[in-house]
């Protein structure tokens, strides 16, 4: 008589307890690695970001990344233009011929310029 | 094609004269709504020659200051204008062979084309600052005149849309040799 109503209750609450069970191993779980990733200190993958280079303007001009991350540079217009920095006048990318790309790894914010069109202005803005 | 790229280029030294005397009239009356006035309507033949020609202007001028001047931001803002209209001047040559239109030049040309000659002239006869001045005062004077004919008179004349998406799309190099120009300005 016993036997049945353990049979019973277990048939009627079995995939219940299955499934709190489940939930509360996945949260242990989930908390488990948060904790790990916080307490290491691990930061987001990269990003990669472009700047697409027409009518002598930076697309977009202001881009708002994050250190580490990544930006390239492709120049659209038929002439060729270069990435230099506005503070110095100084070359970061050799001179873009219509269609080729430049690359750079940003570690602080920046204000750039086309050092071959000085009107033409960007800013990369680290978060 | 070798007729039409012969053509072009016989006709581009008439047109230089062409365009040049609207930057002067430009450059005389202080406006820019008189050119549009003045000028009979254009044909998509007639757009072609003064883009050719625009572009063959700057060209001239920048190797007579890449012959004469000495100072480096003059020099450099000289080279860009032969490098950018260059590639300009390709991509528009490139263009009206393939529409098959033979640029032709409008009244100006024969008129007042002497002015032109004239600039250039003076500027073999000018070193130093007075050769930069002179220069650099002339290329802010051409641009503006420049991106007033295309905007005024060029774009809104332009038939063909290949033609007047290629007007558009040369703005913004006008523009920014502008900027450019009149950033050394200031400093000469």
């Amino acid at each position: 008589m016993n036997t049945v109503k353990q049979n019973t209750l277990k048939n009627r609450y079995g995939p219940k307890i299955k499934f709190l069970i489940s939930v509360v191993l996945g949260t242990i779980l989930a908390l488990i690695v948060g904790l790990a990733t916080s307490s290491s200190g691990a930061l987001p993958a990269p990003k990669h970001h472009q700047i697409i280079i027409s009518g002598f303007e930076f697309s977009p001009k202001e881009l708002m990344v994050s250190a580490g991350d990544r930006v390239t540079w492709i120049n659209k217009d038929i002439v060729p233009h270069n990435i230099a920095l506005n503070s110095m006048q100084k070359a970061l990318s050799p001179d873009l011929a219509s269609g080729e790309k430049f690359s750079f790894i940003v570690d602080n914010s920046l204000s750039y310029i086309c050092g071959l069109h000085p009107s033409m202005q960007g800013k990369l803005i680290v978060k | 094609m070798n007729t039409i790229s012969a053509s072009l280029k016989k006709q581009t030294r008439h047109v230089i004269f062409s365009l040049s005397t609207v930057v002067l009239l430009v450059g005389c009356s202080g406006t820019t709504a008189d050119t549009s006035k003045k000028s009979a309507p254009l044909s998509d033949a007639n757009i072609a020659a003064i883009v050719v020609g625009a572009n063959n202007i700057d060209i001239s001028a920048a190797d007579i200051a890449l012959q004469r001047s000495k100072n480096d931001e003059v020099r450099k803002f000289a080279l860009r204008m032969k490098t950018d209209h260059k590639a300009v001047l390709d991509s528009a040559v490139k263009l009206v062979t393939r529409l098959g239109v033979t640029p032709v030049n409008n009244n100006l040309v024969a008129t007042l084309s002497k002015q032109s000659q004239e600039h250039e002239a003076k500027l073999r006869t000018l070193s130093g600052r007075a050769f930069d001045k002179s220069y650099i005062d002339h290329e802010v004077v051409y641009h503006k005149a420049v991106i007033s004919v295309i905007e005024e008179q060029l774009i809104p004349s332009a038939k063909n849309k290949e033609l007047k998406d290629t007007l558009i799309s040369v703005l913004p190099a006008f523009k920014a040799h502008l900027k450019h120009s009149e950033m050394i300005q200031s400093q000469i």
